[in-house]
């Protein structure tokens, strides 16, 4: 039997080959992603290494910016094949190699399918001294995987990609579409109670008449906001650990246990 | 073998799909019949593991399949109506699936696809409705589960598949599997089963080998009226009649005659307690 296949082991204990047949299972439904994804990093890097030297530089660069964390929150939407749900729900695989193969893919390969090629490209491309800090700026904000400065915005900026897994490892029908929406939500809640810290912080600092009592110092005014949103940033650090970590187990619960 | 032991699956709303369904499935091919809503893919999905029931446990070969782990899901594969398959073509399916089968044979599905026609690199999502089911069929068949639950396969089939696809089944199911088939189009399967299952509203009326029913009833087509019938029906000027089989008769089943008969008010309690009245008496 299984002639001219090699079939894996059958055991109930984790399979490291059984893991690849997993990534295999899924790959159909990946490779355009697979593809897709380092050639818009290619492009980006180019694009931004062009925008490094205009006047209007930052306005030409915002685009890849949201485009860039748009690709990574939105990424495991890929995994949401329409078809053959029922087959994936009972692949002979253990929950353990599902969850494994799922939130590596969805939280680690799809970032550095972006990230990496842009690295790479930023050694490899001739930017000039005087827009060198810029470009540094961007493609350093951008490392969100491999940052060393803001190590708690890593969680921060997963916590849509969380999102976005979790609705689609729970849902049984239009994955794809309620995976976007629900994924857009929690970057509209995120994006409101932050936005609602700060306006109401710059208020009770006193910004609201003129800058009274304070320096009417552009780089002034935004070091104390910035220096002000650092607790806060801290405190939805720490809620955003929480959230991802509640997420996640859910996300592997419902892998392992998704009825039809 | 599979046992059902107690089996409710409740809707969130509190309907009941299934209602305390109990039963021991052999080997061999197993009809499974009942009206729309009875509770027939339900109880395929339970047994398929891709639902957990409310309360009562279905096990393959002793152990719970809602366990999902590899050694059991392994030996079980779920081809439903107009299920997708995850591959633009069979041949991607073998690559990417059928791994996961350890009983998978490869000859077994060339012979199967050939007989249809198919070489296995043709996109599936470009196929009619009845060669889907075919390749799919052919592929389900290939990978030699020992358990293999089809919904509806003769669904969009003409009259020449159909009558491949019994022979497919037929030659590609072995003593020890268990195929079962739920089918509104009975006749096409005909002389293919080895059991048969009856559900009505979420409860099971019927679960017997063929031999089981033939020994105990008798189905007669004769131009008058039988003595006694359990159930009979006039069909085109001759009465198709279920009776008690008193002499050991040998007939062979009418299916939608029996299924009509349990289905009718009247003559379901007699029928049935003639069907189960050995078992009866086993329990008490």
């Amino acid at each position: 039997m299984n002639s001219m296949i090699n079939s894996i082991p059958v055991n109930n204990s984790f399979s490291w080959r059984r893991f690849v047949a997993v990534a295999r299972f899924y790959y159909p439904r990946l490779r355009i992603q697979i593809l897709v994804y380092p050639i818009a990093a290619v492009f980006f890097s180019i694009w931004i290494s062009v925008a490094a030297g205009h006047e209007l530089a930052e306005l030409i660069a915002a685009p890849v910016i949201m485009a860039i964390g748009a690709m990574i929150s939105f990424g495991p939407i890929a995994l949401a094949c329409r078809k053959g749900i029922e087959t994936e729900t009972l692949l002979p695989a253990t929950g353990a190699e599902k969850c494994t193969f799922i939130l590596l893919y969805g939280l680690i390969i799809i970032p550095l399918l972006i990230l990496l090629p842009m690295q790479i490209m930023y050694f490899m491309l001739p930017v000039d001294q005087s827009v060198a800090y810029f470009a540094n700026l961007i493609f350093k904000t951008n490392n969100l995987v491999i940052t060393d400065t803001y190590g708690l915005s890593v969680v921060q900026h997963l916590a849509p990609a969380i999102t976005c897994l979790w609705a689609v490892m729970t849902l049984k029908n239009n994955r794809v579409v309620m995976g976007i929406v629900w994924t857009f939500v929690f970057e509209v809640i995120t994006a409101i109670i932050g936005a609602s810290y700060g306006i109401i912080w710059v208020f009770k600092k006193g910004y609201n008449d003129g800058f009274s009592g304070v320096p009417a110092d552009p780089d002034a005014i935004a070091e104390g906001i910035i220096e002000g949103m650092i607790p806060f940033m801290i405190v939805l650090s720490v809620i955003m650990i929480i959230y991802c970590i509640f997420a996640l187990v859910k996300t592997c619960q419902n892998i392992k246990n998704r009825q039809l | 073998m599979i046992v059902l032991n107690n089996l409710t699956y409740r809707y969130r709303k509190g309907a009941e799909a299934l209602t305390d369904v109990s039963a021991s499935i052999g080997s061999g091919i197993q009809l499974l019949l009942g009206e729309n809503g009875a509770g027939k893919t339900t109880l395929l999905h339970i047994i398929a593991g891709l639902l957990y029931p409310s309360s009562g446990e279905c096990l393959v070969d002793g152990a719970d399949i809602s366990k999902r782990t590899p050694s059991q899901l392994s030996r079980v594969f779920f081809l439903g109506d107009n299920m997708p398959f995850p591959a633009k073509t069979i041949n991607e399916m073998v690559r990417i699936h059928a791994v996961f089968y350890p009983g998978f044979d490869q000859e077994q599905l060339n012979r199967n696809l050939s007989s249809f026609g198919f070489t296995g690199d043709e996109p599936i999502a470009k196929l009619s409705l009845g060669n889907r089911h075919k390749a799919q069929v052919a592929y389900a068949l290939a990978l030699r589960t020992d358990v293999l639950l089809l919904d509806e396969p003769a669904n969009g089939l003409d009259i020449a598949a159909k009558q491949a696809l019994q022979t497919m089944i037929a030659s590609n199911v072995s003593e020890e599997q268990t195929v079962i088939i739920s089918t509104h189009t009975v006749n096409d399967f005909q002389n293919l089963f080895d059991g048969v299952i009856v559900l009505s509203r979420s409860r099971l009326l019927l679960s017997k080998t063929t031999d089981d029913i033939v020994s105990r009833i008798a189905f007669r087509v004769s131009p008058i009226p039988a003595v006694n019938p359990v159930y009979e029906e006039s069909r085109i000027n001759l009465f198709h009649s279920i009776t008690e089989n008193t002499d050991d008769t040998d007939s062979d089943i009418d299916y939608i005659l029996l299924y009509n008969a349990i289905m009718n008010a009247s003559s379901r309690p007699r029928l049935l307690q003639l069907l189960n009245h050995n078992d009866n008496e086993q329990h008490d």
